[in-house]
C-alpha cells in the first residue's frame, strides 16, 4: 500500500511540475489578481484608481 | 589391512586384529574384549550385548570414499557408548595407508574422525577446566568451542577397537565445534588429563562409498511405516521416524511413552506418564508430510514451551521436523502466529560479543535470553524429552534470520533459522484451515517493505530524473524576455519637505508605456534601489489593456548596516524578486506607486520584468515532497522495529518472553 501511494504521489507531483512549467504557475504570494472596471482602463483612469495598493 | 589371528585367552577360539590399529578385539565366541600387548593376550571382560541401532553400517564393511582426501577402508570394529539418556555407535575404521579413524553419527549427519597429536601450545584444558561455551585456541589446529562436555558409558563392542578399556568402564569426553564447520572431540578416558584427540569433517553417507549399506536399507523401510498401539488408551499410532524415535506422547490421551534403553523397537515402547487428554492442541498435523523450501519433511512431534518473565507465562510451540532425504532434524517454530524454520549449525562457526553473534559472515542482534522450560509434548521425538526440563535460550536477530544458542546442563548448541509467512506453512503442509493470523510483530519477521525499500529507492530516482528532465526541457524552451525595464527618478518629490506622504506617494506614482508580453506564462519582477539605512515599497499593478485583467504585488528594497558593540552588522536586501504567475500573453501597462521614508528616500529605484523564467525553487519543492516517500518508509520501519524491540530484553519496560501472553494455554 505504501508502494502504491507512492507511487500515486510521485505521478500527482510530476504532473502538477509539469502543469506548473508549461502554465507558469506560481506558489501563492503577495500578488492579487483581479479586473479592473472598464471605466478605470483609461490612461487617466489608471491614476485615478486606488484599489491597488498591494502590499500596504 | 592384514588380520592377524589369535586365541581368545578366555575361550580358546579364534580371534582375529583386523587392523594394525587394533588394540582390542570381542571374541565373537565369548565376548570377552582380549587386549594384545606384543605377543600377550589378555582378556579386559566381558561386553554386554550390543543394543540394536539404526546405524547403516556394519563391521566388515569396505568404504572407497569418493569424498576428497579419504582413502578406500574398512569398518574393524564398533564401540558403543551411552550416556543414560542414549545409546549411540561409533565405527572403528582402519585406512588403506593404515591409518585410523571413527566414522560416527549424529542427527542424521555423518563425520570422519581422524586422531591428532593433542594441542600442546596451547594445550588443552584438563576435564575439570572445560566448560560448556568455552573458545579454545588450538594454534595451528585452529579455533574450536565446547559444545558438550559429559561422561559415557563403554556399554559394549564388536570387532575391533584401537585402545583397551574394561568393557562398562567411564569415559569423560569434551565435544568441540570448529570455526571451519569441523568437529573435534577431546577424550580424556578415565582421569581428567587429555588421552587423545581427534579432529573430523562432515561428509555425506553417500560420498564414503560403504558397499552394502544393508542396515541403511531396512532402516529406510522401517522408517517408511510403522506403528504401534500406546498402550495406555490403546489408540493405534503411526511413527514416522521409529528407527531414532525414543520417547512418543500419544496424540490421543497425552500419554508419554518410553522405549527402554536404547531399544528402538516399537513393540517396547512403556508408559512413562499417563495423561488423560492431549496437552495441547498442534496447529500442524503431527505425522503430517509437506515440502517447505524445498526439502520434504514429515512432522515427527510437537513440545509446548513457556518462560516466565514478571511472573508471566509466555508459550510457543516448536514442530520437529525431519528432512525425509537427508534425514536431519529441522525444527519449525510458532509463536504468537509467527513461524521460522530452523536447523542446527556448528557452534564453532558462531563468534559471539556483548549483544552481537556472527555466523558466516552475519551479525545478528542479540534479542533476548531466557529460560525455557518444556510444558508439554506430542507425537514422536529423537531424545529423551521430558516436561520440565529447561534450557537458557539466547536470540539473536537479523531479520528474517535469526541465530538461537541453547544451553543444556551438559551441553551447548546452536541453530538458526529463517521467517517462514504463515500462509507458506499452509501451502507446505496443505492444511485445510488458515493458521492463525500473526499477532504483533515477530522477532525475526521482516518489516513487510524490506523487499521493496529497494523499488521505493528506484521509484524515487525514476520520479526524481524525470522532474530533473522536465527542469532541464523548461529551461531549454524558457525565452526569459525582459518585457519591461526602467529606473524611477525619487529624489524630487520623495525629498520635498512640503509635500506629505500620501501627496509625495502619489506625485511618484507611475504609469509605464504599453508593452507586450509574448507569451503566456509566469513573470518575474525584480526591484533594485540603493537604500542606504532606508526603505522603498512598489506597490505594482500589471495590467492587460484589453480585458481589464490586473496583477499586483508589491516589491521592497531596504538595507540597514551598522555597528553594534564593535561588530558590524547589516540586514534586509537591496534588491529583490517576486513572481507573478499564469500571466496570459498580451498588450500590458504597468503602475507603479512608490513609497518610502520621508527624507530617507533612496535616490532611485529600478525595476525589470522578464516572462518566461523557470523555476528552480519548483524542482526543490517538488523533490522535497517526492523525500515523503522515504520518509514515510523509515516511519513505517521505525515504528516496527519499535514494536519488534518492545518485546525485547532491551524495551525498557518488563517485554515478554518471546510468545503467547499467559491466557494463551
Amino acid at each position: 500500500m505504501l508502494k502504491r501511494g507512492f507511487q500515486v504521489l510521485g505521478a500527482l507531483l510530476l504532473t502538477a511540475y509539469a502543469w506548473a512549467g508549461f502554465t507558469g504557475w506560481e506558489l501563492p504570494s503577495n500578488a492579487k489578481k483581479g479586473v479592473v472596471a472598464a471605466g478605470a482602463r483609461s490612461a487617466t483612469g489608471f491614476r485615478a484608481y486606488s484599489f491597488w495598493t498591494g502590499g500596504k | 589391512m592384514s588380520s592377524r589371528a589369535a586365541n581368545c585367552p578366555s575361550c580358546g577360539g579364534e580371534v582375529l586384529f583386523h587392523a594394525g590399529s587394533s588394540v582390542v578385539t570381542v571374541c565373537p565366541q565369548c565376548r570377552s574384549a582380549v587386549s594384545r600387548k606384543g605377543a600377550r593376550l589378555e582378556s579386559l571382560g566381558t561386553v554386554a550385548e550390543l543394543v540394536p541401532t539404526s546405524s547403516p553400517f556394519r563391521v566388515g564393511a569396505t568404504g572407497k570414499p569418493k569424498a576428497q582426501g579419504l582413502k578406500p577402508f574398512r569398518i574393524v570394529g564398533r564401540l558403543q557408548l551411552s550416556t543414560g539418556e542414549g545409546t549411540w555407535d561409533e565405527w572403528h575404521v582402519s585406512f588403506e595407508d593404515g591409518r585410523y579413524g571413527w566414522l560416527a553419527e549424529a542427527q542424521g549427519t555423518f563425520w570422519v574422525m581422524r586422531p591428532l597429536a593433542p594441542p600442546s601450545n596451547p594445550p588443552a584444558p584438563d576435564f575439570t577446566q572445560i566448560a560448556l561455551g568455552q573458545r579454545l585456541d588450538f594454534g595451528a589446529y585452529g579455533h574450536f568451542t565446547v559444545t558438550d562436555r559429559r561422561q559415557a558409558l563403554y556399554a559394549s563392542a564388536e570387532g575391533d577397537l584401537p585402545f583397551a578399556a574394561v568393557p562398562g568402564s567411564v569415559f569423560m569426553y569434551a565435544d568441540l565445534s570448529g570455526a571451519d564447520g569441523s568437529l573435534a572431540t577431546l577424550d580424556y578416558g578415565d582421569d581428567p588429563g587429555v588421552d587423545a584427540f581427534f579432529v573430523g569433517r562432515q561428509v555425506q553417507l553417500d560420498d564414503l562409498g560403504v558397499e552394502g549399506l544393508e542396515g541403511w536399507s531396512q532402516r529406510k523401510v522401517s522408517a517408511k511405516a510403522s506403528s504401534l498401539n500406546c498402550p495406555a488408551c490403546g489408540a493405534g499410532l503411526q511413527l514416522k521416524d521409529p528407527a531414532n524415535t525414543v520417547r512418543v506422547a500419544c496424540t490421543y490421551c497425552g500419554s508419554v511413552l518410553a522405549t527402554p534403553e536404547g531399544g528402538a523397537s516399537a513393540e517396547k515402547f512403556e508408559v512413562l506418564a499417563r495423561l488423560q487428554k492431549v496437552p495441547f492442541k498442534p496447529l500442524l498435523p503431527l505425522g503430517g508430510e509437506g515440502t517447505l523450501r524445498g526439502l520434504s519433511y514429515a512432522i515427527l512431534g510437537a513440545v509446548l514451551k513457556a518462560c516466565t518473565v514478571d511472573g508471566v507465562n509466555y508459550y510457543w510451540r516448536e514442530y520437529l521436523l525431519k528432512e525425509t532425504k537427508s534425514e536431519a532434524y529441522h525444527w519449525l517454530v510458532e509463536s504468537n502466529g509467527h513461524w521460522t524454520l530452523v536447523a542446527g549449525i556448528a557452534a564453532g562457526e558462531v563468534s559471539t560479543a556483548p549483544r552481537l553473534a556472527v555466523w558466516r559472515g552475519t551479525r545478528y542482534r542479540h534479542f533476548q535470553s531466557t529460560t525455557a522450560r518444556v510444558e508439554a509434548v506430542l507425537g514422536e521425538f529423537y531424545w529423551e524429552v521430558k516436561k520440565g526440563e529447561t534450557t537458557d535460550v539466547s536470540d539473536y536477530i537479523a531479520p528474517p534470520r535469526i541465530l538461537s544458542e541453547e544451553k543444556y546442563e551438559k551441553e551447548v548448541t546452536w541453530s538458526e533459522g529463517s521467517y517462514v509467512p504463515k500462509e507458506e506453512v499452509e501451502k507446505a503442509f496443505s492444511l485445510k484451515a488458515p493458521l492463525p493470523a500473526p499477532e504483533g510483530v515477530g522477532s525475526n519477521q521482516p518489516w513487510p517493505y524490506a523487499e521493496s525499500s529497494r523499488g521505493f529507492m528506484r521509484m524515487l530516482g525514476l520520479f526524481a530524473g524525470i522532474a530533473v528532465f522536465l527542469f532541464v526541457f523548461f529551461n531549454i524552451k524558457a525565452d526569459r524576455k525582459v518585457v519591461y525595464q526602467m529606473r524611477h527618478d525619487l529624489t524630487v518629490a520623495a525629498n520635498d519637505p512640503t509635500l506629505s506622504p500620501d501627496a509625495a506617494s502619489e506625485a511618484l506614482t507611475v504609469v509605464s508605456e504599453p508593452f507586450e508580453i509574448p507569451h503566456s506564462g509566469n513573470i518575474e519582477a525584480m526591484i533594485d534601489a540603493p537604500t542606504d539605512n532606508t526603505w522603498v515599497y512598489v506597490g505594482a499593478v500589471l495590467l492587460e489593456e484589453a480585458t481589464g485583467q490586473a496583477y499586483g504585488f508589491g516589491l521592497q528594497s531596504d538595507y540597514y548596516h551598522g555597528v553594534d558593540g564593535g561588530e558590524s552588522w547589516s540586514e534586509g536586501s537591496r534588491s529583490r524578486t517576486v513572481y507573478v504567475g499564469h500571466v496570459p500573453a498580451g498588450r500590458y501597462v504597468l503602475r507603479l506607486e512608490p513609497e518610502m521614508e520621508k527624507g530617507k528616500a533612496p535616490p532611485y529605484y529600478d525595476l525589470r520584468l522578464r516572462s518566461g523564467v523557470p523555476r528552480m525553487s519548483h524542482l526543490l519543492i517538488v523533490l522535497f515532497l517526492l523525500l515523503f516517500g522515504p520518509i514515510a518508509l523509515g516511519i513505517s520501519k521505525a515504528r516496527f522495529e519499535g514494536r519488534r524491540w518492545a518485546e525485547s530484553d532491551y524495551s525498557g519496560g518488563s517485554g515478554g518472553g518471546g510468545g503467547g501472553s499467559d491466557d494463551d494455554e
